[in-house]
């Protein structure tokens, strides 16, 4: 169950707006690494994981990505609002805007269309978490290459807040994970699925 | 309270939420953390004051703080991706 805020995490509040930009950002959307993916990711992989304080972290963080793709969404809406088509042309903006004027789709920034074999739930905590922290890093050097495109400080500031983000993410990923082995043989992780096999 | 109160206290609320949402992420996997869970309960008083008051002075931030009499604000007051001024 979920409850609507009426804030973003993070606030946003560009004055210039720039469809080349709109167009790179869109991926942290859409994209390979981007924030739809990691949401649906980790709140997939809850229900295949037998530990309460992993659930947890899968959860919260899940919930906080679902924050970030509205801040990403955002950004990319003030990006594009009241463009001219001249500013459409000049921005190479046309392809996104004859199929969606200026809403908001997630894509990649290549085009290529949101899509769930962007993420895994495999139904292996160890492979989950280690997925995860994989994740984490991918969008941490998604943002790192938007950020040298950057310039504009409205733009910038909340990119960088994702980012770090991102590596809070990376390092509750890696006690998840020690969390998990704990509950394993020290000997051999992978002697066993614990969502999978039973133990006795 | 004025227009400039109100991006006060909701920069403050961005802030305190902030300190929960980060501390809430450590202690999932610090349960037993006391100075953490100081830090959580200090910040949740601070954020349940602030949403509250935001709702009574300007508008709701959430269904639960929402104060409704004669229109349903919560559908009327602006949504957070829309520009100022627009």
């Amino acid at each position: 169950m979920w409850n609507y805020e009426k804030r973003l995490e993070y606030p946003i509040n560009i004055k210039e707006n720039n469809p080349e930009l709109a167009k790179v950002i869109i991926t942290q959307y859409g994209g390979p690494n981007g924030e739809l993916g990691a949401s649906m990711r980790y709140l997939s992989q809850r229900f295949a994981m037998p530990y309460k304080e992993v659930c947890g972290v899968l959860t919260d963080i899940g919930t906080e990505e679902l924050a970030h793709l509205e801040i990403v969404s955002a950004i990319v809406h003030q990006l594009t609002n009241h463009l001219t088509p001249e500013q459409i042309v000049a921005g190479g903006f046309d392809q996104y805007y004859v199929d969606h004027t200026t809403g908001v789709w997630p894509q990649a920034a290549s085009g290529e269309p949101f899509s769930a074999s962007m993420f895994q739930s495999t139904g292996d905590p160890i492979t989950d978490l280690s997925e995860n922290l994989a994740a984490e890093q991918k969008a941490r050097t998604t943002y790192d290459n938007l950020l040298r495109l950057i310039k504009d400080p409205d733009v910038r500031d909340p990119i960088a807040f994702l980012r770090e983000r991102e590596i809070v993410h990376f390092q509750r990923f890696g006690e998840a994970l020690r969390l998990v082995q704990e509950h394993l043989d020290s000997k051999n992780f992978y002697a066993f699925n614990p969502a999978f096999d039973c133990k006795n | 309270m004025n227009k400039y109160d109100q991006k006060k206290l909701l920069d403050y609320i961005n802030a305190v939420s902030f300190a929960l949402i980060d501390t809430t992420l450590y202690l999932d996997t610090h349960p037993d953390d006391q100075e953490a869970i100081n830090h959580f309960q200090q910040y949740q008083e601070a954020r349940n004051r602030a949403v509250k008051e935001y709702s009574q002075y300007f508008e709701p931030l959430t269904i639960d703080s929402a104060e409704i009499t004669d229109t349903f604000t919560w559908s009327t007051a602006k949504w957070p991706w829309m520009k100022e001024g627009c």
